[in-house]
C-alpha cells in the first residue's frame, strides 16, 4: 500500500458537509422552518392590506413585523439548537465509532471543531434560508441591508453560543436523550438567570443600602456616594442571548419608539433616576450588542475547549513511578 | 518493537491489569489469549491511547505511547472488538472517511480505498451501505478501515468472534498476507487453538497478569508437556510407587485409579527417562508408562485455573 500526500481539512467536517448534508432530513427541518415563519408573515402583510384600505399605514407597523419574525424565529432556534447539536458527540458514542476516530491522526479538539462546525453551518444555513421572509420589510424602508445583515450576524452568534452547550453535553454524556435534556435545562436556566440576576442583584443592593444607611428612601444609593453602587452588576445581562437579540432590534428599529425596544429602553424604563450612570452616552449602553457578542463568542471558544478536554481518553499527565509504588503497596 | 512496562489498571475495586508485562518483536503475528475479563481489551485500548493505565508504560519503536500520541497513531491501527460504523455510508466512503481522519483527500483516497478494497475482497460490496454487508464483510471492512494509513502495527480485539468458518478463514488467509508484508499483528482471542493455527508467537493473560509467553513450538511442547503421565502397574505395589514418586520434585500431583496412576509431571522427557529408571531399578513391574496426547485447550484451561506449571519466558 502506497503512503499519500496529507492534507490537513478537517475529515469530520467534510464527511458532514459532503455527504450528510445531502441527507433528505436536513432539507425537511430547513422547509419546517420556513413554514412556522411563512403564515405569521403571511397573516402580517394581510393585516397591512386589510388597515390600508381604511386608513395610512405607518412604516412602524413593519418594524413590528421584524421584531416579531425575529424573536420567533430565535425561540425556535433556542428550541431547535439543542436538539441538533447534543447527539453530535453522543450518538458517536453510541455507534461505538469515537473511540476508532480517536485512535485517528484527529485530535479530540479536531474532532470538536468538525462536529461543531457541521452543525452550525446546518444552523446557519436555516437562519439564512429565512432572510427572504425578514427582508419584505424592505418594501416600506425604514431599514437597511446591512441593519438586516446586523440582525443576522447576531442570531449566527446566539446560534453558536446555544450549540456549544449541545456539544459539551453531548461530551459529557453518553446517551443523547440525557444530553438532550441537560442541554435544554442547562440553556433554561442560563437564560433565565442572567435575565433575572442584573435586576435582583439590583433589588438586594438597594435593600442593604437601605438597611445600612437606614434610609427610607430605596433609591438613596444613587445620589449618594458612600452607598454601594450597584451599576456593574447590570453588565451581567450582557452574557444573555435573549438581550443581545433585543438590543439589537431596538438600536436597528427604536428610534420611533422612544428606545422602548432594546436594552437601554429597558433600562430607562426603570427611570434614568434609577440607574444614573446608564444614560445615552454610556458605553455599556452603547456597545451592548458587540459586548454581548464577544462575550458570547469567547464563552463558546472555551466550552467547546473544556468537550474537547472531556473528550480526550487520556486526560493529564501520566506519573508512572510514582502511581506504580503506591498500586504495588495496594497488593501487598 | 511494542514494549508493555508494569501496567497496572484499576476500575473500581477490580484489578484488571497487574504488572503486566509483554514484549512484541517487529514483525509478530503475537496471539493474545485469555479469557473474559483477562485484561485483553484493556491492554489493546492502553496500547492505542484509549485509555490511561494507572501505571506503567507502553513504548512504541522506545517511544511512549501517551506522550507521544499523535505521533504514534500513524503506525499503530485498531480494530475493536465492535464494528463502530456509520450506517448510512457505503463501504467505500466509509474508507474514504477514515482515510481523511489520517489527512488523506481526493484522488489519494480513492486509490487508497480501492486497494484496501481489494485486498480484504470486498471490491464487489464497494457501494453496498454498510449497513447490509454481512457480519463477516463488516470484520474486514474494519480490518481495511484499520489499514487505512499502512500502520506499522496492528491491533485486533477478537476479530473473529461471531464469525461463521468461512469469514474465520477468509479473515486468517488476510491476516496471514498482512503478516507476509512484513506487519506486526497482535491479536486477540479466548481460543488459544484458533490463535495457534496462524500466529507465530502466544502470550496468555490471566487476571491482569501475563501467565505464559512463547513461540508457537514452545506452547505446542507445553501443552504436550502439560497432560499428564499414565503408569501402570501392579496394584500391591501402589504404595511403593506413590514412595518414589514423592521424592521426585517434578511430580506436582499422583492420582490413583486402580492399578493406574495419573502422574501431573512439569520435567523434561529425561526427566521423564530418569523418573522411569528409578521406578525400574526399585523393582516395580511396570506395565506401561505414557504421555496423554495434550491440546492446546487443556494446557489453556490449566493455565487459566492454576494447575499448570508452565514455561514463562519474558
Amino acid at each position: 500500500m502506497s503512503k499519500p500526500k496529507k492534507n490537513k481539512t478537517n475529515a469530520v467536517l467534510y464527511k458532514e458537509m459532503t455527504i450528510d448534508m445531502k441527507r433528505p432530513k436536513i432539507m425537511i427541518i430547513m422547509l419546517l422552518i420556513n413554514m412556522f415563519l411563512v403564515p405569521i408573515s403571511f397573516c402580517f402583510f394581510m393585516g397591512i392590506m386589510i388597515s390600508s384600505v381604511a386608513a395610512s399605514c405607518s412604516y412602524r407597523v413593519l418594524a413590528w413585523y421584524l421584531i416579531a419574525m425575529v424573536f420567533v424565529e430565535a425561540t425556535l432556534l433556542l428550541f431547535l439548537t439543542p436538539a441538533i447539536t447534543a447527539g453530535s458527540i453522543s450518538l458517536e458514542k453510541e455507534r461505538q465509532t469515537l473511540d476508532v476516530l480517536l485512535t485517528t491522526r484527529m485530535t479530540p479538539w479536531e474532532i470538536i471543531k468538525g462536529k461543531y462546525g457541521s452543525d452550525f453551518i446546518f444552523l446557519a444555513l436555516m437562519v439564512i434560508s429565512t432572510f427572504p421572509l425578514l427582508a419584505l420589510v424592505f418594501i416600506y424602508g425604514g431599514i437597511s441591508f446591512f441593519q438586516l445583515l446586523y440582525i443576522g450576524l447576531v442570531l449566527l452568534v446566539f446560534i453558536g453560543f446555544i450549540s456549544c452547550f449541545g456539544i459539551f453535553f453531548s461530551a459529557l454524556t453518553k446517551n443523547t436523550i440525557v444530553s438532550v435534556i441537560l442541554t435544554y435545562l442547562f440553556v433554561m436556566i442560563y437564560i433565565s438567570i442572567t435575565l433575572s440576576f442584573p435586576f435582583i442583584v439590583q433589588a438586594i443592593i438597594a435593600t442593604i443600602n437601605e438597611m445600612l444607611y437606614e434610609d427610607k428612601n430605596l433609591f438613596a444609593w444613587i445620589t449618594n456616594p458612600h452607598f454601594i453602587n450597584g451599576d456593574i452588576f447590570i453588565m451581567l445581562g450582557t452574557f444573555n442571548p435573549l438581550l443581545m437579540i433585543f438590543d439589537v432590534l431596538g438600536n436597528t428599529i427604536g428610534y420611533d419608539f422612544g428606545d422602548m425596544y432594546s436594552v437601554k429602553g429597558m433600562i430607562s424604563l426603570c427611570g434614568t433616576d434609577v440607574l444614573p450612570h446608564f444614560t445615552q452616552s454610556n458605553i455599556l449602553v452603547k456597545l451592548w450588542t458587540p459586548i454581548s457578542m464577544i462575550e458570547m463568542i469567547l464563552i463558546s471558544l472555551g466550552v467547546l475547549k473544556l468537550s474537547a478536554v472531556i473528550l480526550n481518553p487520556v486526560k493529564g499527565k501520566v506519573k508512572e513511578k510514582k502511581r506504580n509504588v503506591s498500586i504495588a503497596n495496594q497488593q501487598q | 518493537m511494542i514494549e508493555i512496562k508494569h501496567l497496572y489498571k484499576r476500575y473500581g475495586r477490580f484489578l484488571a491489569l497487574n504488572d503486566f508485562s509483554l514484549n512484541v518483536a517487529q514483525g509478530e503475528l503475537f496471539g493474545f489469549v485469555g479469557s473474559n475479563g483477562a485484561g485483553k481489551t484493556t491492554t489493546m485500548r492502553i496500547c492505542v491511547g484509549l485509555l490511561k493505565a494507572d501505571g506503567g508504560e507502553v513504548l512504541i519503536d522506545g517511544k511512549n505511547m501517551l506522550r507521544n500520541h499523535r505521533e504514534l497513531a500513524e503506525k499503530v491501527g485498531y480494530v475493536p472488538d465492535y464494528f463502530g460504523v456509520y450506517k448510512s455510508l457505503s463501504a467505500s466512503e466509509y474508507l474514504h472517511f477514515f482515510a481523511n481522519a489520517y489527512g488523506i483527500y481526493g484522488k489519494d483516497a480513492d486509490k487508497l480505498s480501492a486497494e484496501l478494497l481489494d485486498l480484504v475482497n470486498l471490491t464487489h460490496k464497494k457501494d453496498v451501505d454498510v449497513n447490509g454487508l454481512s457480519r463477516g464483510m463488516k470484520q474486514r471492512l474494519c480490518l481495511a478501515r484499520g489499514l487505512v494509513h499502512n500502520p506499522d502495527i496492528l491491533f485486533l480485539d477478537e476479530p473473529a468472534s461471531g464469525l461463521d468458518p468461512k469469514a474465520r478463514y477468509e479473515l486468517k488467509e488476510i491476516l496471514k498476507n498482512l503478516s507476509s508484508m512484513g506487519k506486526t499483528i497482535i491479536i486477540s482471542s479466548h481460543i488459544l487453538p484458533e490463535l495457534a493455527e496462524m500466529c507465530t508467537s502466544v502470550g496468555i493473560i490471566d487476571k491482569g497478569h501475563l501467565v505464559l509467553q512463547g513461540s508457537i513450538e514452545e506452547i505446542h511442547r507445553a501443552a504436550a508437556m502439560s497432560s499428564p503421565l499414565n503408569l501402570t502397574v501392579n496394584e500391591n505395589q501402589i504404595d511403593d510407587v506413590f514412595a518414589i514418586l514423592q521424592s521426585n520434585p517434578f511430580v506436582q500431583k499422583v492420582t490413583a485409579q486402580g492399578s493406574i496412576l495419573k502422574i501431573v509431571f512439569t520435567g523434561t522427557k529425561e526427566d521423564e527417562g530418569k523418573m522411569l529408571a528409578s521406578l525400574v531399578s526399585s523393582n516395580i513391574a511396570v506395565n506401561s508408562f505414557y504421555r496423554e496426547e495434550g491440546s492446546l485447550e487443556s494446557l489453556f484451561m490449566q493455565i487459566v485455573s492454576g494447575q499448570a506449571a508452565a514455561p514463562k519466558r519474558s
